[in-house]
């Protein structure tokens, strides 16, 4: 037996063996008989008992009310209480009370262990009301009142009250007795069932066991042995019929099954190379039913569709398979409906675009047909597309190639390794004037001078693997002109890798070289007048420096002669004699100056041997202020300097550059007092010094002129040699500086100038550049 | 199922409910002259009487020989009793015997002789007041005890007489003489 413990009673009843059903049905019928028998025994027992007692207890009643009849018409409690004292005799009169007319009670009897059970006194009304008894029950007792009549006159009442104790022992008497009896039936009934039971469940068991020894073996030759005529026995012969039909029939069905499954095993393997094959081709494939449904999908069609097979086996087609055409982007209309409807193939479809699901869009090619069964009918399609993105790309990629072989100026040749051209290009027909036509087929030679085609031996290297970059070559045109031209050649290889040619690439440069060849003849001529002109430079400075330095003496005696003309002679001469030697000596007095000048200026391009002596610029500072004492007094100016680094230079070299900043500084000053403040600074590599006036300053355009020699901006009205710049320029580049000038007219001027850094001596004790001193200026004011 | 498995709240109840159970006073105790009027009337309940000859329309007096005790308390008690169907009335003699009294009361303060009651004759109840009244050969006496009225019995008395007293009213008597 099956038990479901969360069964319900029902099924707990179905699932229960017929022989515990049976013997459940047995007891519960003799169980439902005698409990009824019972019950009706001891219901009907207790009505005529209670009958019964209510009869008894009235004649009781009436017993006492009479004997009591004398006590009441004589007031007598004493003899009334003797007579009700008569019921004790009486285990269940509970009480006994007896009262007057009037209602006051005249005796009582109290069951021992009970008290107080009578009302003290009647009512009047109940009294008179109760000509006859009157019974009233509770639960537990029955009171009788009972009026007490002498002759027709009421003398009182008598209450009598009986308890239901008898009562209730004899139904529990009664209770026991029909329990011990349906104990006793309910054993017999067990036994006599018991018994019985084997009569149908034997049979039904064997019959039962043979059901499911046929249903576990499947054995249908087994038959149900037959004991009985009954029910049971007609059964067991239906069973048995049963059983020869389905042994013949399972026969019939094993034979078809057999043949059946040799079909589907043919079908699964027709099936499974046909999945196979579907698995491992590189087309996307996909089938539907009828309905436009997908019922096949292979891994690449996955793949394009960006789905798993679960999600689109069932799908209808149209969701899954979304295309748009390349060009108007306009979704296209689903192949495999088209074809579904017109039963007709549909061919390759070239201008559409896959959209997937993430919203990739993948060119493909697709085509789609009908699937037919064996009569013709369409009972599906199948669709197979290829992604083409790669096919596209190569396709865009050689259409770019040959675009930019077309389009480049350069010739472009290809050849086979025997030098046969095979390829000519728009540049090829640009450089040699051959076009296309003209030239595939023809050897390499063609488009050498006689004798000098180099292809062969570079051909030769090319077979071996090797690319010639860059290699002059003589070519020949058309027209039989000989050309310069760039080669560059590299193999071709084929898709696995074999040499099976050579790309020429050549480039006209027959200008180039002529222009080099040019070239190389100029720099030749630029060499020789370069010697010459050092050559004639150093004579002119070795000039300069003679002629300065001798012409000193010469001039020195013109002066000297002419002043003692004049004070040898005062007073004889007269007064333009005067005004001549004054005009001498002042002339010789320029001469001597510019050739002072001259000789700074040569001194400052020359070689000098003591250049790397150490040069602390402050000192160089004060002694340019000293040779310009006298300007620097009669104007009043003020200048003002940073402390200034110490250099690797010479001395000589300095003091005219910063003298010739100062004294121009003095001579082009404004109205104002002249104000001249020197600072220096760091810039990356460099030290900037800067020479800063407010004099009337220089306008842009002359900015370069004034560092030329002899270039002078204001002639004669402020005195100058115009030299003084162009020392200054010499000065700084010959120290690998710059110098420049920042200013606008009227606004007076910054010169500027670098040195190198490398040049700076560095010093703890005196001359230093370091972060603060630098920008502590040290006023000096010449006064 | 025994009442000592009651529940003890409703047997409160019960007590409470039940009127007057101890503290009920006794009823107030009937004047006696009352008191005795009525026992000369239940005295006829008790006792067979013989029918003699009388018709049945007759009535059924009880005569009061001397002095009056009860006043109009016996007229207004008798009032519409009846003996076998005779109307039950009061008569006062005065010092005049009649025949058809069928009790005779005999107030205690009236000496009256023996000889006097047996006159009734037969069949005729004489009550009287005080043990000597029965001793001295009356039939029925009223007695106090305890301030109740009581009464005592001369059964030979009534025997002669003729008249059977019910066992019932003999219970209740206080003393029966035999």
């Amino acid at each position: 037996m099956t038990l479901h413990r969360r069964g319900s009673n029902s099924s707990h009843w179905r699932n229960m063996p017929i022989r515990r059903k049976l013997l459940l049905i047995m007891m519960m019928t003799t169980g439902a008989a005698l409990v009824l028998s019972g019950v009706g025994i001891v219901a009907s027992d207790s009505i005529l008992f209670r009958g019964y007692l209510e009869r008894d207890i009235t004649a009781l009643a009436r017993i006492i009310g009479d004997n009591c009849t004398g006590a009441l018409a004589f007031d007598d409690p004493h003899a009334a209480g003797e007579t009700l004292a008569t019921l004790k005799a009486r285990a269940h009169v509970e009480a006994a009370c007896i009262y007057r007319t009037n209602g006051a009670q005249l005796a009582s009897y109290l069951r021992p262990q009970h008290a107080g059970l009578c009302p003290a006194t009647l009512s009047p009304d109940a009294y008179t009301a109760s000509a006859a008894d009157s019974f009233r029950m509770t639960a537990y007792d029955l009171t009788i009142t009972h009026p007490v009549i002498l002759k027709g006159t009421p003398l009182g009442s008598l209450i009598v009250i009986y308890d239901y104790d008898e009562l209730r022992q004899r139904i529990q008497l009664y209770s026991a007795t029909v329990f011990a009896v349906l104990l006793a039936a309910s054993f017999v009934a067990f036994l006599l069932a018991s018994g019985l039971r084997a009569v149908i469940v034997n049979p039904l068991t064997t019959l039962v066991n043979t059901a499911g020894t046929v249903s576990a073996t499947r054995d249908y030759t087994v038959r149900a042995p037959k004991a009985t005529n009954d029910e049971l026995g007609v059964l067991v012969d239906a069973f048995n019929e049963m059983l020869s039909g389905i042994q013949s029939r399972d026969a019939d069905l094993r034979r078809a099954l057999d043949e059946r499954s040799a079909a589907l095993l043919d079908a699964e393997n027709a099936r499974d190379s046909l999945a196979t094959t579907l698995a491992s081709i590189g087309d996307a494939v996909i089938s539907t039913g009828e309905d436009g449904r997908v019922v096949l999908v292979n891994p690449a069609a996955q793949g394009l569709l960006r789905r798993p097979e679960n999600q689109l086996i069932g799908k209808p087609f149209d969701d899954v398979f979304q295309t748009i055409d390349e060009h108007t982007r306009d979704p296209l209309s689903s192949p495999v409906d088209r074809v579904l409807r017109e039963g007709a193939p549909k061919g390759a479809g070239t201008q559409a675009l896959l959209v997937t699901r993430d919203g990739t869009e993948i060119p493909i090619d697709e085509s789609c047909a009908p699937l037919r069964d064996s009569q013709g009918h369409v009972h599906g399609a199948v669709l197979v597309f290829r992604d083409v993105t790669s096919r596209r790309r190569a396709d865009e990629t050689s259409r770019l190639l040959a675009a930019i072989v077309q389009s480049s100026d350069d010739a472009i040749i290809g050849h086979t390794l025997d030098g046969v051209i095979t390829s000519w290009n728009q540049g090829a027909q640009r450089i040699f004037g051959h076009t296309a036509q003209e030239m595939i087929g023809k050897p390499s030679s063609v488009l050498a001078p006689k004798g000098q085609d180099e292809m062969p031996g570079v051909l030769a290297r090319i077979r071996a693997g090797e690319r010639i970059d860059q290699y002059l070559a003589a070519g020949c045109t058309r027209d039989n002109r000989a050309i310069d031209i760039s080669v560059t050649v590299s193999p071709l290889y084929d898709a696995i890798g074999r040499i099976i040619g050579a790309s020429r690439i050549a480039r006209d440069v027959t200008e180039q070289v002529r222009a080099t060849e040019r070239l190389a003849a100029l720099n030749a001529d630029l060499k020789r007048s370069n010697e010459r002109l050092a050559r004639s430079n150093e004579d002119l400075e070795r000039f300069a420096f003679v002629a300065s330095h001798d012409f000193q003496e010469p001039l020195r005696m013109i002066t000297i002669y002419s002043q003692m003309l004049i004070r040898s002679y005062p007073g004889t001469a007269n007064a333009k004699a005067e005004m001549c030697v004054e005009n001498i000596v002042s002339g010789t007095q320029r001469i001597r100056e510019l050739l002072a000048d001259l000789l700074a200026y040569t001194e400052a391009g020359a070689d000098t041997e003591a250049s790397h002596h150490s040069v602390d610029l402050n000192v160089v500072l004060e002694k340019a202020k000293q040779n310009l004492a006298m300007p620097i007094a009669e104007t009043g100016a003020n200048i003002t300097s940073d402390v200034l680094p110490t250099f690797h230079g010479y001395e000589g070299h300095f003091i005219p550059l910063f003298q010739n900043l100062i004294g121009n500084a003095l001579k082009y000053r404004s109205s104002a007092t002249p104000e001249i403040r020197i600072h220096v600074r760091h810039a990356g590599n460099e030290l900037m010094f800067s020479v800063a006036d407010n004099g009337i300053g220089i306008s842009p355009e002359f900015h370069d002129k004034i560092f030329v020699a002899f270039k002078r901006l204001h002639g004669k009205q402020i005195p100058g040699t115009g030299i003084g710049l162009a020392i200054c320029k010499r000065v700084v580049e010959r120290y690998g500086g710059r110098i420049w000038v920042e200013s606008q007219e009227g606004q007076g001027a910054t010169f500027v100038f670098t040195l190198p850094r490398v040049l700076e001596i560095t010093s703890d004790t005196e001359g230093t550049i370091n972060g603060t001193n630098l920008h502590e200026p040290s006023s000096h004011s010449g006064d | 199922m025994g009442r000592s498995r009651l529940k003890p709240s409703l047997l409160i109840l019960n007590l409470l409910l039940a009127p007057n159970i101890c503290a009920a006073p006794p009823p107030k105790a009937a004047p006696e002259p009352e008191v005795k009027a009525a026992f000369l009337l239940n005295f006829t309940k008790f006792i067979e009487w013989p029918q003699g000859d009388v018709s049945a329309s007759a009535p059924f007096p009880i005569c009061i020989l001397g002095d009056d005790p009860f006043g109009p308390v016996l007229d207004q008690i008798l009032q519409g009793e009846t003996v076998n169907g005779h109307p039950v009335i009061a008569q006062r003699l005065n010092g005049v015997s009649s025949k058809s009294c069928r009790i005779v009361y005999v107030d205690r303060d009236d000496k009256i002789g023996k000889e006097t009651l047996d006159a009734f004759g037969p069949g005729v109840l004489t009550v009287g007041e005080g043990e000597s009244f029965t001793r001295e050969g009356g039939m029925i006496a009223f007695v106090l005890e305890n301030r109740r009225v009581r009464f005592n019995i001369n059964l030979s008395a009534t025997r002669k007489a003729g008249l059977t007293l019910s066992s019932r009213l003999l219970s209740v008597a206080r003393l029966v003489e035999k």
